[in-house]
């Protein structure tokens, strides 16, 4: 299902401000129990899609954690724990700062699905506090009692868990993008063993974008980082590349360990970014 | 111009408010907003609120009016606009850390009591009854930024790690900027590779050695 087919309010604000936020815990259930036939998932998808209206250019992050969160709540949907309050989200998040900037730790779908299921567990309590509300004949909108108030909490939970999710997937999407920019369009495998599918597919989409690109711009973006001084550097060889590779001038240069080589600052780049040569100054 | 004052004032305060939430929108992903959210404050429930178990002191999930609960920012902030609870002061910006601040302020463990003391300080000062603790920041901050940039340019890293253990996330930060630009400072002096290993992998290799 792709969220451009479901009519979306493309205005709402980020569920943080006073007003629209009650009214946007009690919209979604009402629209469910008024119509059981509607899917939950979609109002599971609607609840996370009302914090952001997509944007052209995010499109393959958005994907990325649309592709996530769907598959995520599915997966909570039936496991639902008997979580007390509101401790794991924040845990993941935290997770994610604690390791050095730039650098990616393993993907923890453990820790990612139970606080999905704790959104779940809020959403059933919610639930049943707002019909409870209804079957005593109050007025959703006005009736200020204990239940309101335990729903609001229960709401606001649900939104903080939210973020925390969002938060999650979008910075380490953002440092994997980062990635293709200094190491080039290959991962190595220890960073790649850190991803989940739905990483590893943005990062390949993403790299397809970016090369579609420059090659409709015949620029190659991903050299010149660093503004070159001269066109030609000195670099020696530090690890196996292996013979045979061919440079941009199309010949084919040996690139034996220890050897030293006068290159193009082009062809060098890639290298030394892998680490696999460093350049000699002086 | 022809346009009344009033008319630009107007204009100026919706783009302050504009701005305001663009802050909150911008801030969305931040993870250290969102960890600093995390941090407790006591308040009191002004209402009662039922199927919640987030009072450790009642065994039922139901919290009383008038009962005292520590909740998260988050939490307490939302519950607060709405006149559910009130907040009471957090205990770090109280009397005693007041009176250490006073005396010598570049050697208060901060980092223990909170460690956004000065982001944390912003976001509770308009939501409890206490009008001083915007003074208190920004004399803290004042004068403990002037420590913090002088040891950042002068103190090697080894001797520096005792230093930094009593800083905030947020001067942290500050510390770290201007040792690097003082790093980049220096390379740029003596020369050097200019191009080098990806951050990510070097440290990897560090490590296998």
């Amino acid at each position: 299902m792709k969220y451009t087919n479901l009519s979306l309010p493309l205005n709402l604000q980020i569920p943080n401000s006073p007003k629209t936020c009650m009214e946007m815990c009690i919209q979604p259930i009402l629209g469910n129990s008024a119509d059981p036939s509607k899917p939950a998932e979609v109002l599971d998808n609607q609840l996370i899609m009302e914090s952001k209206a997509p944007l052209p250019c995010l499109q393959p992050a958005f994907d990325l954690i649309f592709n996530l969160f769907s598959a995520f709540f599915r997966l909570g949907r039936d496991s639902v724990s008997n979580c007390s309050v509101l401790r794991q989200a924040c845990q993941l998040v935290k997770e994610f700062a604690s390791g050095e900037k730039g650098q990616l730790v393993s993907f923890n779908s453990e820790l990612f699905e139970q606080v999905v299921a704790e959104c779940s567990q809020h959403h059933l309590e919610l639930q049943s506090l707002i019909r409870k509300i209804q079957e005593e004949g109050l007025d959703i909108q006005t009736a200020k009692n204990a239940d309101h108030y335990g729903a609001l909490i229960h709401h606001l939970a649900i939104v903080r868990n939210k973020r925390c999710l969002m938060a999650y997937v979008y910075n380490r999407a953002e440092v994997l993008r980062n990635l293709l920019w200094k190491i080039g369009h290959v991962l190595p495998q220890e960073i790649k063993e850190k991803l989940c599918y739905a990483e590893e597919e943005h990062f390949k989409k993403h790299s397809r974008a970016l090369n579609s690109y420059m090659s409709k711009v015949m620029v190659n973006l991903t050299v010149d980082m660093v503004p070159p001084k001269d066109p030609y550097i000195k670099v020696r060889v530090i690890d196996d590349i292996g013979e045979g590779i061919i440079l941009s001038d199309d010949k084919t240069a040996n690139f034996a360990p220890h050897s030293m080589h006068f290159l193009k600052r082009t062809d060098a780049e890639q290298f030394i970014s892998q680490g696999k040569m460093e350049e000699i100054t002086g | 111009m022809g346009v009344s004052p009033f008319s630009s004032l107007r204009e100026w305060l919706d783009q302050c408010r504009n701005s305001k939430r663009e802050d909150r929108m911008d801030k969305y992903y931040h993870i250290d907003d969102i960890i600093m959210e995390e941090e407790t404050v006591s308040v009191i429930f002004q209402k009662a609120a039922s199927g919640v178990g987030i009072d450790p002191g009642s065994t039922m999930d139901y919290i009383e009016t008038g009962s005292k609960v520590e909740l998260p920012f988050w939490l307490a902030h939302e519950l607060q606009l709405r006149q559910a609870v009130s907040v009471n002061v957090p205990s770090c910006f109280d009397q005693k850390t007041r009176q250490e601040l006073h005396a010598d302020s570049a050697a208060v463990d901060l980092r223990s009591r909170c460690p956004f003391f000065y982001e944390f300080g912003c976001k509770i000062a308009p939501i409890v009854d206490d009008r001083t603790i915007g003074f208190l920041l920004l004399s803290a901050f004042k004068s403990r930024y002037k420590e913090i940039l002088t040891k950042a340019h002068t103190v090697t890293f080894a001797a520096g790690s005792k230093f930094w253990t009593i800083l905030t996330k947020e001067e942290i930060n500050l510390y770290e900027t201007a040792q690097s630009a003082m790093a980049s400072f220096k390379k740029w002096r003596i020369g050097g590779p200019r191009f080098q290993i990806a951050s990510v992998l070097s440290r990897k290799r560090k490590s296998m050695e």
